[in-house]
């Protein structure tokens, strides 16, 4: 009995030991390596391109009346699906808000004070694009257990997956560098993230609506159009900022969730903390400081 | 080659003949398994370094430098099991228990020379050896116990699956080298950087073993080919890794057999001697304080004269 233990286990080690090693035989290692994997690489090559090119600017997407622009937004969410919304803005009134932004007398204290005032301008004029973005979330069809965070991550991935352009107010220009990159004296928006804009005032942000057009944006017109967008379908969020980061986030606050990193209102709302400068970036991810104080909620 | 274990031969001479053999015949078998686990270590890492050195030296040199690593380690990992317990040695031989209740003052004093205190032990291990001792591995705390083993299981199953990733790029090298080639000729890898730097060797050299230098790609065309596979070969090679410690913690010819009774004897034999020359050592101290001489002598220490 004592012996059969021994006996048994080096029986079994032998035979594993040699069926590993059978493996030296051509034969069976072609049999058990699939030759699929060209194919599938092939076809996620494929697939990538596929959305590549669907993502790509298309004329006719551009395609406008007189006095309206036709603004598209096509995007790839978390779970790498494809979402494509197009909705019409008046044009007069996408000038109006740059103008109204660039007449707002701001003296550098109230921050919370000038993000109102671009959100309340730029609510009516985005109506159409909220409109377009319920529609999509709706198309979409997320299980109703996940419908809210699959909403918000919809948004959320819209927003991240803009290239960053660096704003800066009249004490910036541009070409600079910055403690996180350089940046070109373009402001378009670029591929690399290198873009930047330099004399927008007051403060360096654009409204909402402007950024809904043009795209241009770095963290806190990010934050500032993603809120406005998520408040008004429902969804209890803010504008966080930490001056000790200089950064601006989007806040969530959920009832049934934690996650380490987190800020909070003046009431003393707990606001979790969603970067919206990179792409992919999930809830709650890649957000340093401890000083994140809501500027909206 | 039982050596290689650290094991003696003179202690195997000291067992019955029938027993002698099946200890020589297990131990060599656990020898047996440390060299072919050190083998595939080797093989592993040859192929590891091939890859990311495209250097056969350098290859043959680490993968020689990690098998007798492994060697050593797998050494180590299996015999630090046998454990003879402290309690038995002081049940049977510190406690008197068994042979040495007759071992009185008159009995030391008997033991005049080496020979006599050599014939006196040999004849008190045996008497121990005929009462058919267990002896059991050393009781240690439960969480000392779990996190010991816990460090070593997990040891070994790094190093396993470090292994296993190795042999199978080793043993499917031609498929992934297949794999490679029909992803060039699909014109599947558009990326200039990865086909200048990775799929091609500086100086038009041919690459060694897999036709790439990049151990990711491998690895990735490697988990991709074998699918499910590759967990299954993964898992088998874990086994092959933790049975010989299975093994030698659970088997009863290891923690309680014959070698090891005579391992735990030795370790008798060796405080007995020392026990039988301390006690000579106090004896001999013992007789010289009570002589005369060392009383004058402490006399004269004390008052500085003579007694008288």
């Amino acid at each position: 009995m004592e012996r059969q233990y021994f006996n048994r286990s080096a029986l079994v080690f032998f035979i594993l030991f040699g069926l590993v090693y059978l493996l030296c035989i051509p034969f069976l290692a072609e049999k058990l390596f699939s030759d699929r994997v060209v194919k599938e690489m092939e076809e996620e090559q494929a697939q990538a391109q596929k959305a590549e090119d669907w993502l790509r600017e298309d004329p006719a997407d551009t395609a406008s009346k007189p006095g309206v622009k036709k603004i598209v937004w096509k995007w790839q969410d978390f779970d790498g699906g494809l979402h494509k919304i197009s909705f019409e803005v008046d044009q007069a009134k996408l000038v109006d808000v740059s103008r109204f932004r660039e007449e707002i007398d701001f003296d550098g204290s109230n921050i919370s004070g000038l993000y109102s005032n671009l959100n309340k301008k730029s609510k009516e004029i985005m109506k159409p694009m909220i409109e377009a973005m319920k529609e999509e979330i709706k198309k979409s069809g997320f299980p109703s257990d996940e419908a809210y965070m699959k909403s918000l991550e919809m948004v959320a991935s819209a927003v991240q997956y803009i290239p960053y352009t660096l704003v800066l107010d009249n004490s910036g220009k541009c070409p600079c560098e910055m403690p996180f990159g350089s940046f070109s004296s373009e402001c378009q928006v670029q591929e690399d993230g290198r873009g930047c804009c330099a004399g927008i005032i007051p403060f360096g942000v654009y409204a909402p609506a402007e950024f809904m057009d043009h795209r241009k944006g770095d963290c806190d017109t990010r934050s500032l159009f993603a809120y406005l967008l998520l408040k008004d379908m429902g969804f209890d969020v803010a504008v966080m900022i930490s001056m000790q980061k200089g950064h601006s986030v989007l806040g969530v606050h959920l009832a049934n969730k934690t996650y380490p990193d987190y800020g909070s209102s003046p009431g003393g709302k707990k606001y979790y903390l969603w970067e919206l400068t990179a792409k992919d970036m999930p809830l709650g991810r890649g957000v340093d400081g401890s000083d994140w104080k809501s500027a909206l909620n | 080659m039982l050596f290689l274990l650290g094991l003696q031969d003179t202690h195997f001479s000291r067992m019955l003949p029938e027993e002698a053999r099946r200890q020589k015949q297990i131990y060599g078998i656990l020898i047996a398994f440390e060299f072919l686990l050190a083998l595939a270590a080797g093989l592993s890492v040859y192929t590891f370094t091939a890859v990311v050195f495209q250097s056969i030296a350098w290859a043959i040199t680490a993968g020689i430098f990690f098998s007798l690593l492994t060697l050593n380690l797998l050494n180590l990992v299996f015999l630090a099991t046998l454990n003879p317990s402290d309690d038995t040695l002081y049940k049977n031989w510190i406690s008197k228990k068994y042979s040495l209740k007759d071992l009185n003052d008159e009995k030391i004093a008997s033991l005049k020379t080496n020979a006599e205190i050599d014939a006196y032990l040999f004849d008190v291990k045996s008497k121990i050896r005929t009462k058919a001792l267990s002896f059991q591995q050393k009781k240690a705390s439960f969480v000392f116990t779990f996190l010991r083993n816990l460090f070593l299981v997990s040891i070994l199953t790094l190093l396993a699956v470090v292994v296993a990733n190795g042999l199978e790029l080793f043993f499917f090298r031609h498929e992934i080298n297949k794999t490679i080639h029909d992803l060039l000729l699909s014109n599947t890898l558009t990326d200039n950087w990865t086909k200048e730097h990775l799929l091609q060797q500086q100086g038009g050299k041919e690459f060694l073993l897999i036709e790439s230098n990049s151990l990711l790609l491998n690895l990735n065309l490697l988990t991709r080919g074998l699918g499910n596979w590759k967990w299954i070969l993964d898992f088998v090679v874990v086994i092959l890794f933790l049975l010989p410690y299975v093994l030698m913690y659970r088997s009863p010819e290891f923690l309680k057999g014959h070698y090891m009774r005579e391992l735990v004897l030795h370790q008798l034999e060796i405080s007995g001697r020392h026990f039988i020359l301390t006690r000579q050592k106090v004896m001999e101290i013992k007789v010289y304080f009570d002589s005369p001489e060392f009383e004058e002598q402490l006399f004269e220490k004390l008052y500085g004269f003579k007694k008288p």
